[in-house]
């Protein structure tokens, strides 16, 4: 009886350790977690709710204007303030987003990241001086913008709130 | 006694077991570090220049201002045109503005305030004049707040 006590002991031991075994597996699993940062600027909105690119391309679809949120990565900011920044539409196309009254700005290097925003977006004509700011703004070389000579009709948007997030892969180094 | 032969290797057995189940939970709450969301509000997350701390400060001093001259309980201060005459040396964002053409739409602004400080009828038309002049710079170095600036004019 003695000695079935023990056995019993021993493999419980064992046991347990194994399962510390698979616990460390599944630790070096979550080592490799995303870790998001999120920053938010003006009104204080949500993801809920937030439509694809190709959801707004869509949506937007025979309307001079529309109400809406949307979630898209950030192709540039403005390099002097972060008083604008333009969104990735997809096949070469972008949409530049402006804030509300300049009441805020968003972090200047918030180029590549994830932005959700919420507010109006439109088809309007961006005017030749407001180009050439806009590539002053970004510190584009003088010849680019010399050669700005015809005004845009684009979608823009102004936001009333803009959500950034920032998704950063945490390797095993970094811990 | 013969009991306690029995239970002595068990009790061991579930010390071990305990001491390997612990050191799990402990592994478990480092884990949770990782999955933390950080979240920051931030209206004004790069650092401002003196002149754009100063155009915003001038904005809601404006906005004052237009409050008095609608409700006829007052005009622009000597303390807004010394704040005016402040842009002339206060460090711009980009350092490329401040150009002749920047002192001159500067002066511009500055004589209108005088004008409007001085007049004691026509508040509303001096008032709309200063803000025009403030578009007209903003158009040649910042289009960015125009539209804000527009919403000053009284209708």
């Amino acid at each position: 009886m003695k000695k079935i006590a023990l056995i019993v002991s021993v493999f419980a031991f064992i046991s347990c350790q194994n399962t510390e075994n698979k616990e460390e597996a599944v630790k070096e699993e979550i080592k490799e977690e995303v870790e998001v940062t999120v920053t938010k600027h003006g009104k204080d909105i949500s993801e809920e709710g937030a439509i694809t690119v190709a959801e707004f391309l869509s949506q937007m679809e025979g309307k001079d204007s529309l109400y809406t949120k949307i979630t898209a990565p950030i192709n540039e900011v403005c390099a002097k303030k972060g008083c604008w920044m333009t969104l990735n539409l997809g096949n070469d196309n972008e949409m530049r987003v402006r804030f509300k009254d300049y009441d805020f700005f968003v972090p200047k290097d918030a180029g590549g990241k994830i932005a959700t925003i919420e507010g109006f977006a439109k088809l309007d004509t961006t005017t030749v001086e407001e180009l050439k700011h806009y590539l002053e703004d970004a510190n584009a070389p003088q010849e680019e913008i010399d050669a700005v000579t015809e005004p845009e009709i684009d979608y823009v948007f102004e936001a009333e709130g803009v959500i950034i997030k920032e998704e950063k892969l945490i390797s095993n180094e970094t811990k | 006694m013969r009991l306690n032969n029995y239970y002595i290797p068990i009790f061991i057995g579930i010390f071990f077991l305990l001491i390997a189940c612990n050191n799990n939970v402990s592994e478990d709450a480092v884990q949770e570090i990782n999955e933390t969301k950080l979240t920051a509000v931030d209206d004004h997350p790069n650092e401002d220049s003196e002149l754009a701390l100063l155009m915003r400060k001038m904005y809601h001093d404006a906005d004052s201002i237009k409050k008095h001259i609608v409700n006829e309980e007052g005009n622009i201060s000597q303390e807004y045109i010394d704040a005016l005459e402040r842009i002339h040396t206060a460090t711009p964002t980009d350092a490329d503005v401040k150009t002749p053409e920047f002192s001159a739409y500067t002066d511009l602004m500055i004589n209108e305030a005088n004008t409007l400080f001085s007049n004691e009828t026509n508040k509303k038309e001096g008032f709309n004049r200063l803000v025009n002049r403030c578009v007209e710079c903003h158009q040649s170095f910042c289009p960015g707040p125009i539209k804000k600036i527009n919403k000053l004019k009284i209708k």
